[in-house]
C-alpha cells in the first residue's frame, strides 16, 4: 500500500486544476500557467503524486519532425487519484498526513 | 535548443537520481522548447532557471517517501546540523582536539541519520546507515557530555546558571534504546516507544534549560552558546512526537511477515 500524500496548498491548487476535467491530460507548463505554480514547485509535486499512484504519465504521441518540437510528458489523474483528490479537497487540512522523524 | 540551454538543463538533470535522469531531461527539454515557441525567449529563460532551481528539491523528492515534504526534510537536517557545525566551530576556536573530534563524529552521525532517512523506504531508524548514524551520535553525545562534565577548559555550556546534563543524559539514553531496539525483537515495539519517550522528554528538558540560560547570561556569545541548541532540540522533540504518533502503523508493517 502506498503511503499517504501530504496535501499542501500547492498540491490543492494542482489537484483542483486537474479535477476540472479529471479525464484530461495535462502537461507541466499548462498547469503552471493555469495555477501560477512555479516549475520548481510543480514538478516535485507531480513526482510525489505519481509515486503515490494518484497520477499517471505518458509521452505525447507526435512526430517531432512535423511539430518541430520534442514530445511532451502528459499527466492524468488515475481512478484512485480522482477519488483521493476529491476526498483530500473536501476534507481540507484534515487530509494532511503527519510526517515522521528528523523533523520531516 | 541552444547549446547553453542544453548544458544548463544537463547540469540540473545531472543532480537527479540516475533512474529518473533521462526521463526528466527529455520532459524538461520538451517543455522548454514549447515555452520558447509559445511565449518567447524571456519566458523560456525564466522557465529554465526555475527548472534548474528545482533540481535539488526534485532529487530529494524522488528519494523521499511521498508523505514527507522536501522542505521539512531540509528544515529537519538544518535544525540538527547547523548547531553541530556551530559547536564544531567552537571546538576549532578554542583549539581543543577532543571537542573537535566529538563534534565532528556527532556531525557525521547526524548526516548519516539524514542520509538513512532519505535512502531507506521502510522506516526511519531501521536501515543500517541510520543505525550507524544513531550509533555515532550516541557515542559522540556520551563523549560530549563527559567532556562538558570533566574537562577544565573554558566552557560556556558548563558555566551556565543551570546545567543541561539531565536533558542530555535522557537524549543519549533515548538514542541508545532506539539503537538497541533492533536487537530486542520480542519487545521491539515497547523498546522503540520507550526510546522515543526518553528522547522526547530529554529534548524538552534540555531545550527548556537552554532557553532559561539564554535569558540569564549577559555576554552575547554566551547567549549564542546557550540558545543555539534549543531550536534543534525543539525540532527533534517535535519530530519525535510525530514519530511516536506513527509507530503503531510502522510496527504493524514491520511485524507482518
Amino acid at each position: 500500500m502506498e503511503p499517504p500524500v501530504r496535501v499542501t496548498q500547492q498540491t490543492r491548487a494542482l489537484l483542483e486544476q486537474m479535477l476540472r476535467d479529471p479525464g484530461a491530460d495535462y502537461y507541466g507548463f499548462e498547469i503552471s500557467k493555469a495555477t501560477g505554480l512555479r516549475p520548481s514547485t510543480l514538478y516535485p509535486t507531480f513526482a510525489r503524486l505519481e509515486r503515490a499512484g494518484w497520477l499517471e504519465s505518458r509521452w505525447e504521441r507526435i512526430d517531432p519532425d512535423c511539430t518541430r518540437r520534442p514530445p511532451r510528458r502528459y499527466y492524468r489523474l488515475t481512478k484512485n487519484g480522482v477519488s483521493e483528490a476529491q476526498n483530500a479537497l473536501s476534507g481540507g487540512a484534515e487530509g494532511e498526513q503527519r510526517p515522521g522523524i528528523l523533523g520531516t | 535548443m541552444k547549446p547553453l540551454s542544453t548544458a544548463l538543463l544537463g547540469v540540473a538533470c545531472g543532480l537527479l537520481p540516475t533512474s529518473d535522469r533521462a526521463r526528466y531531461q527529455a520532459e524538461w527539454e520538451a517543455e522548454f522548447v514549447a515555452v520558447r515557441l509559445v511565449e518567447g525567449s524571456r519566458a523560456s529563460a525564466w522557465f529554465l532557471m526555475s527548472l534548474i532551481g528545482s533540481a535539488v528539491s526534485m532529487t530529494v523528492t524522488l528519494r523521499l517517501p511521498p508523505h514527507i515534504r522536501c522542505r521539512d526534510f531540509f528544515l529537519g537536517v538544518g535544525a540538527l546540523g547547523l548547531p553541530t557545525v556551530f559547536f564544531l566551530g567552537h571546538g576549532v576556536a578554542i583549539g581543543e582536539p577532543i571537542v573537535i573530534i566529538t563534534q565532528a563524529v556527532l556531525l557525521l552521525g547526524v548526516v548519516l541519520v539524514g542520509v538513512g532517512a532519505v535512502r531507506n523506504d521502510w522506516g526511519r531508524f531501521e536501515s543500517p546507515i541510520s543505525r550507524l548514524g544513531i550509533g555515532l551520535s550516541v557515542v559522540s553525545a556520551c563523549a560530549i557530555t563527559a567532556v562538558n562534565v570533566l574537562a577544565d577548559f573554558d566552557n560556556p555550556i558548563r558555566e551556565a546558571p543551570y546545567r543541561v546534563l539531565a536533558g542530555s543524559v535522557l537524549v543519549v539514553a533515548g538514542l541508545g534504546v532506539l539503537l538497541l531496539s533492533g536487537l530486542t525483537v520480542r519487545f521491539r515495539s515497547t523498546a522503540v516507544r520507550g526510546g522515543l519517550s526518553l528522547l522526547f522528554t530529554g529534548c524538552i528538558v534540555w531545550a527548556a534549560v537552554a532557553l532559561i540560560n539564554t535569558l540569564l547570561v549577559h555576554d552575547w556569545i554566551d547567549r549564542m552558546y546557550q540558545f543555539v541548541p534549543a531550536p534543534s532540540l525543539i525540532a527533534l522533540a517535535y519530530a519525535t512526537w510525530l514519530a511516536m504518533d506513527r509507530r503503531p502503523s510502522l510496527n504493524a508493517q514491520m511485524s507482518s511477515p
